[in-house]
């Protein structure tokens, strides 16, 4: 694919989005229902030190699986990678265009 | 002359002015009403009558001295409780913060005193400002004065439902993901979120919201939100997120009406997401600008579509100062949900982060594309008029990802883009409750959404007082 083809809008809204959703193997996330409970009560101990409760992981669990999904979908999407003319991973704050 | 309680700042204030009111009586009645009815709306954390009239004593003596000093001097207003205020705590209305009292001023109420203005208060918020519903565990649940039954919206739903219920003339929000324009919305009052950086936010506590987050008016009628604009707006090297505006004055242009602007209404993610009968009340307000003589026409925004996978990275600076209370447990968070939100917030990669902030540009070059054809977008400041209290979490379970609760989606574009947008009262559902108009516009050109929003507000009325207060 040309660069210019992703300028602009051609990014998110544009045909390439259908066709990255179409591949969720471009993520770099696997399926998340294959996380287990021990797995996320041994990384919330791992990373913020916690011992949870039954009650506590099962809601954490929830959260963290969708937010994995949440991921996915967003690593799914056409972000404009192709062009890195249009790549900026900061605010974009400018009054004008 | 009508009730003084119920005036709008820009009646009231020529009233001050040639000394027809007295500051001091003024504040009175106002401690009066806030003693009176807020037992019932629970719109107060701290509240200092006091100081109040001791600064209403020295406005008195200064405007008979001839040194007056604008529309605010003299005026009782209230502040957000997550703004610091000289000497009295500011909470983030969670016990964590209950005992954080600052020796300064943010610099919004800075400006406010300079101008004269009396504080009498800090409003009661949701906690952290992390949620809409205002049913905070340690300093009260809020009422809304439309029907008390039901939350004031949030966060800032104690200055909003101060305001509605006149119990001062004005209060300054924060809005992250709508929480000035939602209250506002839902109380029956305007909530302007001005672009991004026109206005300080230095003594925003804490200031762990940069990329979001906005401080601005809650006020009567919008001739008030541009008053007070002109007040609180300005560089301020404090704030690393403040831009250096050209320095103007919002209520210049505010009766030139609606002739000759070019609304656009949104064909995608705004009404689909709208109950209908919020969706038929704000149609017939566009109909009413129409009528105005504003240029009407459908334009279409795809990648709003995609605004909820921004969530992903948009808690993860305010999670990031929550970090360390994590470790007192659930316990410590009144509204339980932040405390799971910033665990898990804990394993959001930065490459997260980083797409999220992509696809944020992404979004922003389409709406600043669309705008290019347009110079307002109208649509409903939030889906659903106010919900009973209590009813949050069954609201929740049915929201479409983790953080978003429904009640946020349509406010949030406009935090993401740092575009500026105001909520007006644009009429009432079939249960009497208010519903509000969004009016957004290009950053930088806030005099112009305050234009529109105004010739609105005149040709439909402006303020209405709620029964609950009138019965003062």
């Amino acid at each position: 694919m040309k660069a210019t083809e992703h300028e602009g809008s051609a990014a998110v809204s544009g045909a390439g989005t259908e066709e990255r959703r179409r591949n969720p193997g471009r993520s770099c996330i696997v399926d998340g229902s294959g996380l287990s409970l021990q797995t996320t009560r041994n990384l919330i101990a791992t990373y913020v030190g916690l011992e949870l409760s039954e009650d506590d992981l099962q809601r954490i669990h929830a959260r963290l699986l969708q937010q994995l999904s949440q991921i996915r979908q967003l690593e799914a999407l056409d972000l404009g990678e192709a062009d890195p003319r249009q790549l900026h991973y900061i605010a974009d704050r400018r009054l004008v265009p | 002359m009508n009730d003084p309680a119920f005036l709008p700042v820009h009646e009231l204030a020529p009233l001050l002015q040639r000394r027809e009111l007295s500051p001091l009586e003024l504040t009175k009645a106002v401690i009066q009403r806030i003693e009176r009815l807020d037992p019932r709306l629970n719109c107060f954390i701290t509240f200092k009558p006091e100081e109040a009239l001791e600064q209403a004593r020295r406005a008195e003596e200064e405007i008979a001295r001839g040194e007056y000093r604008g529309s605010f001097h003299g005026v009782p207003l209230a502040i957000k409780d997550n703004i610091a205020v000289a000497g009295w705590p500011t909470t983030n209305g969670s016990s964590l913060m209950a005992e954080h009292i600052t020796d300064y001023d943010a610099t919004v109420v800075e400006k406010l005193r300079a101008a004269g203005a009396i504080i009498v208060g800090k409003n009661n918020m949701h906690e952290w400002a992390m949620g809409v519903a205002c049913t905070n565990g340690w300093f009260g649940v809020v009422h809304n004065p439309w029907d008390e039954k039901r939350v004031p919206g949030g966060s800032s739903g104690g200055s909003a439902a101060a305001v509605s219920a006149s119990l001062v003339y004005g209060s300054v929000g924060t809005d992250f993901k709508g929480s000035v324009r939602i209250p506002g919305s839902l109380c029956g009052v305007v909530g302007f979120k001005p672009t991004q950086g026109l206005v300080s936010r230095f003594g925003q506590l804490p200031p762990t919201s940069s990329n979001f987050d906005h401080l601005g008016p809650i006020v009567k009628d919008v001739a008030d939100a541009a008053l007070m604009l002109n007040v609180i707006a300005g560089h301020d090297p404090r704030d690393p997120t403040s831009v250096a505006f050209p320095g103007r004055d919002f209520a210049a242009e505010l009766d030139r009406g609606m002739a000759g602007l070019r609304v656009g209404v949104p064909s995608n993610f705004f009404f689909q997401r709208a109950s209908e009968e919020v969706g038929a009340v704000v149609k017939a307000a566009i109909g009413k600008l129409a009528e105005l003589g504003a240029e009407v026409r459908e334009v279409s925004i795809p990648s709003l579509e995609h605004m909820p996978l921004l969530d992903t990275g948009y808690w993860t600076e305010l999670t990031t100062f929550l970090l360390p209370y994590l470790r007192r447990g659930p316990e410590a968070f009144a509204d339980r949900s932040i405390w799971e939100r910033t665990i898990v917030d804990q394993l959001v990669r930065t490459v997260d982060t980083m797409k999220t902030a992509q696809l944020r540009n992404l979004i922003r070059a389409e709406l600043r594309r669309t705008m290019e054809q347009v110079d307002l977008l109208a649509a409903p400041t939030t889906p659903t008029t106010a919900f009973e209290i209590g009813t949050e979490d069954r609201l929740a379970a049915a929201k479409p990802t983790r953080n978003q609760s429904p009640i946020t989606v349509l406010t949030l574009p406009f935090n993401v883009t740092g575009f500026p947008a105001i909520s007006v009262p644009c009429g009432f559902d079939a249960q009497g409750l208010p519903v509000g108009l969004m009016l957004a516009g290009r950053p930088g050109e806030d005099g112009l959404v305050l234009r529109a929003a105004r010739a609105y507000e005149q040709a439909a009325g402006g303020y209405r007082v709620p029964p609950m207060a009138q019965e003062a």
